[in-house]
């Protein structure tokens, strides 16, 4: 494992050294200049997909044939890229984070820490669509998939909920804790109760999103070279 | 120790336009075995079968006394396969220090910088500015490194100069002395496998043809020139394809010294690697 990570680490540095430095540049000055705190979320995400990327990598050089005759096993290289994937977007969290503490004009800290789990969430539920869509199609072809999923998971519960009579929706919004636009219900929690209900609730999805992606990518992968 | 360190037993893999097998072949311990068989005969599946890459749909696959599937089983064994391998983006001090997260304590980073040193490579280079032959050399000082006992190499000599390709020969032979090390290679330069193999076995549409001693197969086979009647003295089996020219025949026989003494007045030689593959497909061609 610890090779497979030093491995995947070594391509993204090598590969994304520059790119990196020139995004860090232009989002800073963009973050100052235009006060856009939108730009540290937006790290994030970048920072966070450079770890998918090492696939398409692998696939050029076909790593994964490779790695089949080595002493890994297939689980072992798929957490791999979860791994990479999570201190990836921890690494871009972090940075983000700094952009907004050193930014003159930067937004409360409860503001900062929801938008920041929300683009954490954003990167890895992303990211989980595209390692396995990846190991599925080829990274080429998961782009287009990733998009088509993308497309299922946002836009077809919302078509769903919007064509739900009012009162049901109404009924499902208050079990959830939230008015019926769907925004926190004021009078019954209070701004610091409804941050900790929004970072739990991205935790929970970004966890389940990453863990249901692990189990599915490990036998696409095994199927991979067989 | 095992007799064997790798045996196939009725093995089996189907893909959509290709089948090979039933196949059973042999590496016995401490030799080097020969893979060779036109493109697509089914070399490039065998030697994935063997290491684990894929799965056989039948049969039994041994590796060093246990399974392919095992990674404990896939650490004692070294592999340099054509077409995969790190990214071009890598260098070779990079490729050793991954593999050495990979392989644990069983990797030697003295012996791969002792390889690295032997094959003129600069381990701070990436391998992209490598030539094919030096990507080859790195590929094989990997495979070598944690000292393997069987050692699988797909076309590992492929695209490389006579003189590179004699290194790369004295070093398998010099790997295989204690006897506690085995090499299974295909190529397409059957000249190598004539110099450094102890065994040939020939891969013909998916199925194994033959596998045997590389002296005897030299012995036993020959190229007959001679006209067509004098064919017909000889023995029903001994002929195994005739090619007819504008000056008579030539034909792949088996039993050499016994078809000239029957025929005196031929001329028949001594048949290579290439000649025998060149026969038996023109064979089943027909």
């Amino acid at each position: 494992m610890k090779g497979l990570l030093y491995k995947d680490l070594t391509l993204i540095v090598g590969s994304y050294r520059m790119n990196f430095l020139f995004l860090l540049v232009v989002y800073t000055a963009m973050a100052f200049a235009l006060k856009m705190d939108f730009m540290a979320y937006a790290l994030v995400f970048v920072v966070g997909l450079y770890a998918s990327t090492t696939i398409s990598m692998d696939e050029n050089s076909r790593w994964d044939l490779y790695a089949r005759a080595l002493p890994v096993t297939p689980g072992q290289v798929v957490a791999g890229k979860f791994l990479l994937t999570l201190g990836c977007t921890a690494a871009g969290a972090a940075l983000g984070f700094l952009l907004l503490a050193v930014m003159p004009h930067n937004p409360p800290l409860p503001d900062a820490l929801a938008g920041l789990a929300a683009s954490v969430t954003t990167t890895l539920v992303y990211s989980s669509l595209v390692i396995p869509l990846s190991y599925k199609f080829g990274a080429a072809k998961a782009r287009s998939w990733v998009m088509a999923a993308l497309f299922a998971l946002i836009f077809l519960p919302l078509l769903a909920l919007t064509s739900l009579p009012e009162e049901t929706r109404d009924t499902l919004w208050g079990a959830l804790g939230l008015r019926g636009d769907g925004q926190p219900d004021a009078l019954s929690l209070t701004e610091g109760q409804g941050l900790w209900l929004f970072l739990g609730a991205m935790l929970t999805v970004s966890l389940l999103a990453v863990g249901i992606s692990w189990a599915v990518s490990v036998p696409l992968y095994r199927q991979k070279t067989d | 120790m095992s007799t064997e360190a790798a045996a196939l037993r009725g093995v089996q893999k189907h893909y959509k336009d290709f089948t090979l097998g039933p196949l059973d072949l042999t590496v016995p311990a401490g030799t080097i075995v020969g893979l060779v068989g036109e493109n697509g005969a089914g070399k490039t599946t065998t030697l994935r079968l063997l290491c684990g890459v894929s799965k056989p749909d039948a049969g039994q696959i041994t590796l060093l006394g246990g399974a392919p599937g095992e990674a404990a089983v896939r650490a004692r064994v070294g592999v340099v396969f054509e077409d995969a391998y790190f990214y071009y983006g890598m260098t070779a001090a990079q490729i050793g220090r991954s593999m050495a997260g990979i392989y644990g304590t069983a990797w030697d980073a003295g012996r791969f910088a002792g390889y690295l040193q032997r094959f003129g490579l600069n381990p701070a280079k990436k391998m992209k500015d490598y030539s094919r032959g030096m990507r080859l050399k790195l590929n094989l000082a990997t495979a070598l490194a944690h000292d393997p006992e069987l050692l699988v190499l797909d076309e590992a000599t492929a695209g490389l100069d006579p003189v590179v390709r004699s290194e790369m020969l004295d070093l398998f032979m010099e790997f295989i002395q204690d006897e506690r090390h085995s090499i299974l290679m295909s190529s397409h330069i059957t000249s190598d496998l004539e110099q450094a193999a102890d065994s040939i076995a020939y891969l013909h549409h998916g199925r194994l043809l033959f596998h045997e001693n590389k002296d005897d197969l030299l012995q036993e086979y020959g190229l007959l020139r001679c006209g067509r009647d004098a064919l017909d003295r000889l023995p029903a089996g001994a002929v195994i394809y005739t090619r007819q020219g504008a000056f008579g025949c030539e034909s792949l026989v088996k039993g050499r010294e016994d078809v000239r003494r029957l025929l005196p007045d031929a001329v028949c030689d001594p048949a290579g690697i290439d000649d025998i593959m060149r026969f038996y497909s023109g064979r089943d061609a027909q």
